[in-house]
C-alpha cells in the first residue's frame, strides 16, 4: 500500500449508515474507502453465536425500513437481499390481539379504523408509503427556513391525503393525544406507546406524536413483511448493502480504527488510523469529503478535537442528551419449548409459543396507560431498578421466526432458542446508582426478568431452562462503539433532538463547521437509529447540493425536500 | 432467475477464499457460496467474551507462513498489512516441579533447553531438525503445493535420493516409534509426541508418518497472526473483491446442477438457479459435496459406496477462551523468565504415561477431569487483541466428538460445559497461579459437538474434513478418482480440506485445485511456481 492513499471519500464507521452512505456514493462513481475498527462490518446489525453454532441477534433484528427508497436506488434484491414483505395486515387478523394480565384483549374495530387511518391505509389510494417517507426519507429544512405546518413533510402528506388527521396542534401533540382522537381501547393505546417508546420516540413526549406513531407503523403496516426479519435477520440486509458497496467499486478495510480526522485549514482532507490498525498507523486521504458514520461524541470530541471546533460548540455536543430508555435484552435457550400460560391459549393461538417453535410478538401487560407510566417513571423518572413488581413489567417479545435456515438460530439442533425478549430499563449513563448499576445487578435483574415473562409463558424455570443470555445497556455499549451511552439509538429522539434539531440545529443537514467533513451517524442526524438507510439517503440531498454527489438516473429526491438557497438542487430538473 | 459466473466455489474457509482470488484475479467471474453469515471458515477472529477481547475461535497457529503461496502470490503483508509474529519460545513445558522444557525456532538455544533434561536428546534434536528441515524443503513442503504422485511413483522417486530413503523410512514407522528412536528423557518424548500427534496423527498407527517431519519441524515455525487470523481472510476476501470477485452469505444450496454428467452451476434453496460456465468448486465435505448436492443418481455405484465409508476424525478440540484481567504469569518463570513469554504451552503432561492415558482415555470416550491442553495466549505477542492491561488466553484439548456416557449430547449440556470449564482452569492455575477466578473474566467453550454445530462441513467435530490415516492421505485423500481436484462430474472440482494435501491453513487444496482449473480452461496463470518447488523438481525430489 502506498503511503499517501487517496480517495475522494473516506467514510469512517462500516455500521448501516457508513455501509449504505458508500454504497450510494459508489454507485454515484465515486472512489469511496470505509475505515471499520472491528474485525467485522455490520455495526449494531450483528449476529453474535453466544454458543457456538447458536446464533442470535443481540441488537438489530426487525425491519422498519420496507419504505426506504435505499431498496430500489441500491438495487439490493440483486446483491442478495430476501424478505417476504407479507400482503396482508396484521390488523385484519382476526385474532389479533393484546396481552393483558387477564388473557388477549381483542383489538376493536375502531382501533384498527384509527390506527390505518394514522398510518395511511384508508387514504385512496393508501399513501402509507410517502407518508413514511416524507417523515423519515427527507432531509431537515435548511436553517434559514422556518419549520411550520405547511412544510412540514408529514403535515403535507395528511392535509393532502387525510385532512382529518391534520390539526393545527398535530405537531404539538403526544401520541396518547393523537391516540385518544382516533383509537378506542386502552390496551390498543398502551401496547402501541410501548411500542413507540421502544422504538425511539415514546407515547407521551410532546411534539413527537407522528414520528413516535410512524415509528410503530414502519413494523406494524403490512407493507413490512413476515415476522418482519428478513433472511439471514438484518445482519442479512446488511450484507446486500455491503455487497452492494463492493460491487460498485468501494474499498472496505476492517480492523481499522480511525484516530483523527485530519484538518487543514479548516478543511477535512482525510484521517489517520490507529498504530494497531491492520494497515498501519498510516493516512488516508479524502479528495472530496470525510463522512463520519461513527457516533457524534467520538466523531467531534476525539476525532476532530477541540482544536478545530468552536468552544460552545463542543459544549452543546457534550450536551447532546442520551437520556433514554434501553434494552435489557433475554435470549432463553431450554430444553422444552416455551407454552403460553392457559389463560393465553384462547383466540386460536398455538399452544406452543410460535408455530415455529418461537413465541409470537407480543407486548404484555397492556391492561392501562397507568402501567406504561409506572414503567416510564422508573426508567425516565427515578432513574433506577425498577420498582414495579414483575408483573407490571412491560416487555416485548421479537416475533417468531419461520425456520428460514439462514436464520440465526436455525442451525442449533438441540434444545430451543427463543427470540429476544425485551424491556426497558435505564441507560447506564443516566442510573442513579451508577454506570455499571444493571450489571452489579445482573442476577437479581435476570430473575426478574424471567418473573415477568413468565407473566405469560411457562418454561422459564430452573428445570426447563439452559441458559438465559442476558445484555445489558453496557454490554451493548461496550460491544459497539456507535450505541453511546448504551441505548440503542444513542441520542433521544425528542422534539428537541428530531428533524431540523438533530443533533442540533447547526448540524442538522449533515454538514459540520469543518469543511469536507459531514457525518451520517444515528446519533447524529436525522431520523435517528433504526436500520432505515434514511440518514445516507437524506445525506445524499446535501452531497449533491455542494456538488460531491453527481448521480444518475436512479436518483431521485424526497417530493418534501427544500434546497438550499444557492446550492445545486437535488431534485432532477 | 439466473445469474452466470465462470466459477462458482461453494465454501469461504482460507481454500475457498485462496481459490476465489487466484482465480478472480486471473479474470475469471467468480462466486463464493458460505453457509454461514462471514466468510473464513476455520479463519475466524470474534468478540466470543467482552468486547474487544478478539478470539482466534478455530485456527490460530499458522504452520506455512513461510511457505504457503497465498502470502507471496497475493503480498498480503505488504498490499494487505497482513503481518505475523513469531514468539519465542514456540512452545514450552512447564513442569510442576518449576522446570520447563522449552523450544525455540533457534536450534541450538532449544538445544540448550534439552540438555537440562538429557544430553543425548540435546544431540539428537539437533540433527533432527536439521534432517526435517530439509525434508520439509526439499519434499514435504514441495509436495503440499503440486499434485499427489500415485504410491508406486512417489515410492521409486524416493528410493532415489537420500533424503527420499530416510523419509520414506520414517513413514514406515508409527509417531511413537520415530520418537522412542530419538529421545530417551520421558519429558522430551511427552513434548515431541504431543506436537507430532496432535493435529490428529494415532501415536500408535504407522503409514502417515511422513507427517511427523512436518509437525516436528513446523513446532519451531508456528506463527500468530498480528490482529487475528480472520485479518488473513478479509485480506483475501479482499483480493476477490478488487477483480470483481463476490461472495453470498448465508447461502442455502439445494443442489449443485448436474447436465449429461457435468457440473453446470448451482440451484439456491430459494430457486434462484447460479450457473458456473467454467467450473464449480467445493470445499466443503464429501458427504454434502457428493451424496447431498451432486446426488447418487449422477455417481456411480462404487464411487458412493466408497463415499459411505470415509472415516472422520477420530477426535476433535475442546477449546476454552479465555478474557483475563491480566497476562499470565507461569510459576515456572521463577526460574525461566522467558516461559511468560512462550507461544504454544503444554500442561497437565508431567509424563509421558500422562499423555498416553489421555489418549487411551479418548478412545473410550471418556473425558477425564485432569487431562492436559495446549495452550496460548495471543495478546500477549499482539496488543491488539486485548484491552491495554488485560489479556485473551486459549485452552485447546484434544477431545472425542462422542462420549460414552450421554453421546456427543452431553457436549451440548450446561451442567458440562460449566464443569469441563472449571476443571480446565483449575489445571491452569496450577501452571499458572496468577490467574485466579477473580482474573477470569469471562469464558467462551467450543466443544467437538459446537464446531459441528458451526461449521456444517466439520462433521463430528472433524476440522480436517475426514480423518488421516493412510488411506485417506496423499494420493488417496479423498480418493484416486478426486485426489486431482477433479472429480468424475466434469466441471465439479474439489478444492478443500478433504482433498490432498488435506486439512489446517495450508492453503494447499485451493491453490492446487486453481491450477488445476487454469490448466483444465487454459487460463493464464499470472502466478508463478514457487522457486523451491521449481528447485524440488529440478532435483528429483518430487
Ligand atoms: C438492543 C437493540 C435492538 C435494536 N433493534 C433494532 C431493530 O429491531 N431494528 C432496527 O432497525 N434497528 C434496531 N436497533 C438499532 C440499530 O441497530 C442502530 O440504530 C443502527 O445499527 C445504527 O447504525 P449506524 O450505522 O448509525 O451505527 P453503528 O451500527 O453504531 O455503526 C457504527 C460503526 O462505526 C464503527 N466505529 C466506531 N468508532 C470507530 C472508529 N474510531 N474507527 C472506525 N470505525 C469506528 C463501529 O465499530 C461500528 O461498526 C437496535 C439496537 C439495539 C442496541
Ligand atoms: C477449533 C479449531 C482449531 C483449529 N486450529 C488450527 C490451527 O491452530 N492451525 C491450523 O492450521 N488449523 C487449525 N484448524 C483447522 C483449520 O481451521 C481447517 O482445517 C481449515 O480451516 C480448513 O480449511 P477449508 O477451507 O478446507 O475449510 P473450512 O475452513 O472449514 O471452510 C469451509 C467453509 O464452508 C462453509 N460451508 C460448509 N457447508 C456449506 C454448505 N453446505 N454450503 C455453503 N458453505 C458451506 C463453512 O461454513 C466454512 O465457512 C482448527 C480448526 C478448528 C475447528
Amino acid at each position: 500500500m502506498g503511503k499517501d492513499e487517496r480517495f475522494d471519500i473516506v467514510i469512517v464507521g462500516a455500521g448501516p449508515n457508513g455501509m449504505t452512505t458508500a454504497a450510494y456514493l459508489a454507485k454515484c462513481g465515486l472512489s469511496v474507502c470505509v475505515l471499520e475498527e472491528r474485525t467485522e462490518c455490520g455495526g449494531a446489525c450483528e449476529t453474535q453465536e453466544p454458543i457456538p453454532g447458536v446464533r442470535i441477534y443481540p441488537h438489530a433484528m426487525l425491519m422498519y425500513a420496507s419504505a426506504a427508497p435505499g431498496f430500489e436506488q441500491l438495487e439490493l434484491h440483486k446483491y442478495g437481499f430476501r424478505m417476504e414483505w407479507e400482503p396482508t395486515n396484521p390488523m385484519e387478523a382476526a385474532n389479533a390481539g393484546l396481552a393483558c394480565t387477564d388473557g388477549w384483549r381483542a383489538i376493536s374495530d375502531a382501533d384498527k379504523l384509527g390506527w390505518a387511518k394514522i398510518g395511511g391505509m384508508l387514504g385512496q389510494p393508501p399513501f402509507t408509503r410517502e407518508l413514511l417517507r416524507a417523515t423519515f426519507w427527507c432531509p431537515p429544512h435548511p436553517s434559514d427556513v422556518e419549520v411550520t405546518d405547511e412544510n412540514t413533510p408529514y403535515m403535507q402528506v395528511y392535509k393532502k391525503h387525510q385532512p382529518d388527521i391534520w390539526t393545527p396542534e398535530l405537531r404539538e401533540m403526544t401520541m396518547f393525544d393523537l391516540m385518544d382522537e382516533h383509537l378506542e381501547t386502552e390496551p390498543f393505546k398502551t401496547g402501541m406507546a410501548f411500542a413507540a417508546w421502544a422504538s425511539g420516540a415514546a407515547g407521551h413526549w410532546e411534539g413527537v406524536a407522528i414520528p413516535a406513531a410512524l415509528c410503530v407503523q414502519l413494523l406494524t403496516l403490512p407493507n413490512t413483511g413476515k415476522n418482519s426479519i428478513p433472511r439471514g435477520g438484518l445482519h442479512g440486509y446488511f450484507h446486500a448493502i455491503h455487497r452492494a458497496a463492493v460491487h460498485r467499486g468501494a474499498v472496505i478495510r476492517t480492523s481499522c480504527p480511525v484516530d483523527e480526522i485530519l484538518i487543514e485549514d479548516g478543511r477535512a482532507v482525510g484521517v489517520r488510523l490507529r498504530e494497531t490498525a491492520a494497515a498501519g498507523g498510516k493516512t488516508i486521504r479524502a479528495n472530496k469529503a470525510v463522512i463520519a458514520a461513527c457516533d457524534v461524541h467520538q466523531a467531534f470530541l476525539k476525532m476532530v478535537g477541540p482544536k478545530h471546533l468552536d468552544p460552545a460548540l463542543i459544549r452543546t455536543i457534550k450536551d447532546i442528551s442520551l437520556k433514554n430508555q434501553t434494552l435489557y435484552v433475554s435470549v432463553f435457550h431450554t430444553k422444552k419449548q416455551l407454552t403460553y400460560k392457559e389463560r393465553f391459549r384462547e383466540l386460536g393461538e398455538a399452544r406452543y409459543v410460535g408455530e415455529n417453535r418461537q413465541p409470537g410478538l407480543g407486548i404484555y401487560p397492556c391492561d392501562s396507560r397507568e402501567i406504561y407510566y409506572e414503567n416510564v417513571r422508573d426508567v425516565d423518572g427515578r432513574k433506577g431498578q425498577p420498582t414495579v413488581p414483575p408483573e407490571r413489567a412491560l416487555w416485548f417479545q421479537t416475533p417468531p421466526q419461520s425456520f428460514d435456515p439462514t436464520d440465526c438460530q436455525a442451525s442449533y439442533p438441540r434444545g430451543y432458542i427463543s427470540n429476544a425478549f425485551e424491556m426497558a430499563v435505564t441507560s447506564p449513563d443516566y442510573h442513579t446508582e451508577g454506570e455499571d448499576a444493571l450489571d452489579r445487578h445482573k442476577d437479581e435483574m435476570d430473575r426478574f426478568m424471567r418473573e415477568s415473562y413468565s407473566q405469560m409463558v411457562d418454561g422459564l424455570d430452573d428445570d426447563n431452562l439452559i441458559h438465559h443470555w442476558s445484555a445489558t445497556g453496557r454490554d451493548i455499549e461496550f460491544r459497539n462503539t456507535g450505541l453511546i451511552g448504551g441505548t440503542w439509538c444513542g441520542s433521544r429522539h425528542d422534539e428537541d433532538q428530531l428533524w431540523t434539531n438533530r443533533p442540533l440545529p447547526e448540524l442538522a443537514r449533515y454538514r459540520t463547521p469543518i469543511e469536507g467533513l459531514y457525518h451520517a451517524h444515528q446519533t447524529s442526524g436525522h431520523p435517528g437509529g433504526l436500520c432505515l438507510m434514511a440518514i445516507p439517503y437524506n445525506l445524499m440531498h446535501i452531497l449533491i447540493e455542494d456538488g460531491i454527489a453527481e448521480p444518475g438516473k436512479w436518483w431521485y429526491a424526497s417530493p418534501y425536500y427544500i434546497p438550499q438557497e444557492g446550492k445545486i438542487s437535488a431534485r432532477r430538473p | 432467475m439466473t445469474q452466470s459466473y465462470d466459477v462458482i466455489i461453494i465454501g469461504s474457509g482460507p481454500n475457498g477464499l485462496a481459490a476465489g482470488a487466484y482465480l478472480s484475479r486471473a479474470g475469471q467471474r467468480v462466486l463464493l457460496l458460505e453457509k454461514r453469515f462471514e466468510a473464513g471458515g476455520g479463519l475466524a477472529t470474534e468478540q466470543v467474551t467482552l468486547p474487544e477481547y478478539y478470539h482466534n475461535t478455530h485456527a490460530i497457529y499458522k504452520m506455512m507462513v513461510d511457505y504457503a503461496p497465498v502470502y507471496r502470490d497475493f503480498e498480503l503483508e505488504s498490499r494487505y498489512g497482513v503481518k505475523h509474529i513469531q514468539p519465542e519460545p514456540q512452545v514450552a513445558m512447564p513442569l510442576k516441579d518449576g522446570r520447563c522444557l522449552c523450544i525455540h525456532s533457534d536450534i541450538e538455544k532449544s538445544c540448550q533447553s534439552i540438555a537440562r533434561f538429557s544430553k543425548r536428546d540435546a544431540e539428537s534434536y539437533r540433527e533432527m531438525r536439521h534432517d526435517f528441515a530439509r525434508m520439509m524443503r526439499h519434499i514435504l513442503a514441495p509436495q503440499t503445493y503440486v499434485p499427489m504422485e500415485g504410491a508406486l511413483e512417489m515410492a521409486a522417486r524416493a528410493e532415489e535420493t537420500e533424503l527420499g530413503r530416510a523419509l520414506s523410512e520414517y513413514a514406515e514407522k508409527t509417531p511413537q516409534e520415530i520418537v522412542f528412536d530419538l529421545f530417551e528423557d520421558d519429558h522430551v518424548r511427552t513434548l515431541m509426541l504431543y506436537m507430532a500427534c496432535h493435529w490428529g496423527l494415532e501415536h500408535d498407527q504407522s503409514g502417515v508418518s511422513y507427517m511427523v517431519p512436518i509437525y516436528l519441524d513446523r513446532m519451531a515455525n508456528y506463527r500468530l497472526t498480528a490482529g487475528g487470523s480472520h485479518r488473513v481472510s478479509n485480506a483475501l476476501l479482499k483480493c476477490i473483491f478488487e477483480h470483481g470477485g463476490q461472495i453470498r452469505t448465508g447461502a442455502e444450496i439445494r443442489r449443485i446442477v448436474v447436465e449429461r454428467g457435468r457440473a453446470c452451476g448451482v440451484e439456491m434453496q430459494d430457486g434462484t438457479h447460479l450457473s458456473a460456465e467454467k467450473a464449480v468448486v467445493s470445499t466443503i465435505d464429501l458427504h454434502q459435496t457428493f451424496l447431498a448436492y451432486v446426488g447418487e443418481e449422477n455417481l456411480e455405484r462404487d464411487f458412493v459406496e466408497g463415499l459411505r465409508t470415509w472415516e472422520w476424525e477420530e477426535w476433535s478440540l475442546c477449546n476454552l477462551h479465555l478474557a483475563l484481567a491480566e497476562p499470565p504469569h507461569f510459576a515456572a518463570a521463577e526460574s525461566e523468565p522467558e516461559v511468560d513469554r512462550a507461544f504454544i504451552y503444554l500442561m497437565g503432561y508431567e509424563s509421558l504415561g500422562d499423555l498416553l492415558d489421555h489418549w487411551g482415555a479418548m478412545r473410550e470416550g471418556r473425558l477425564a477431569a485432569d487431562v492436559g491442553f495446549n495452550a496460548c495466549f495471543p495478546s500477549v505477542h499482539d496488543s491488539f487483541q486485548a484491552p491495554v492491561g488485560r489479556a485473551t488466553g486459549l485452552l485447546s484439548q484434544m477431545a472425542p466428538f462422542d462420549l460414552a456416557d450421554g453421546g456427543s449430547e452431553r457436549w451440548l449440556a450446561h451442567e458440562t460445559r460449566e464443569e469441563i470449564s472449571e476443571q480446565r482452569l483449575a489445571l491452569l492455575r496450577q501452571y499458572v497461579p496468577n490467574l485466579s477466578a477473580d482474573n477470569v473474566l469471562w469464558t467462551y467453550l467450543t466443544t467437538p459437538a459446537d464446531i459441528q454445530n458451526k461449521f456444517a462441513n466439520m462433521v463430528r467435530g472433524s476440522y480436517k474434513q475426514g480423518a488421516y490415516q493412510p488411506l485417506q492421505m496423499g494420493y488417496l485423500r479423498p480418493n484416486d478418482e478426486c485426489s486431482h481436484y477433479r472429480t468424475p462430474i466434469q466441471g465439479l472440482y474439489l478444492g478443500g480440506a478433504s482433498v490432498a494435501p488435506g486439512g489446517m491453513v495450508l492453503f494447499g487444496p485451493g491453490y492446487n485445485c486453481s491450477n488445476a482449473i487454469a490448466e483444465d480452461f487454459g487460463i493464464e496463470k499470472w502466478w508463478q511456481e514457487l522457486d523451491y518447488v521449481t528447485a524440488a523438481r529440478e532435483e528429483g525430489y518430487i
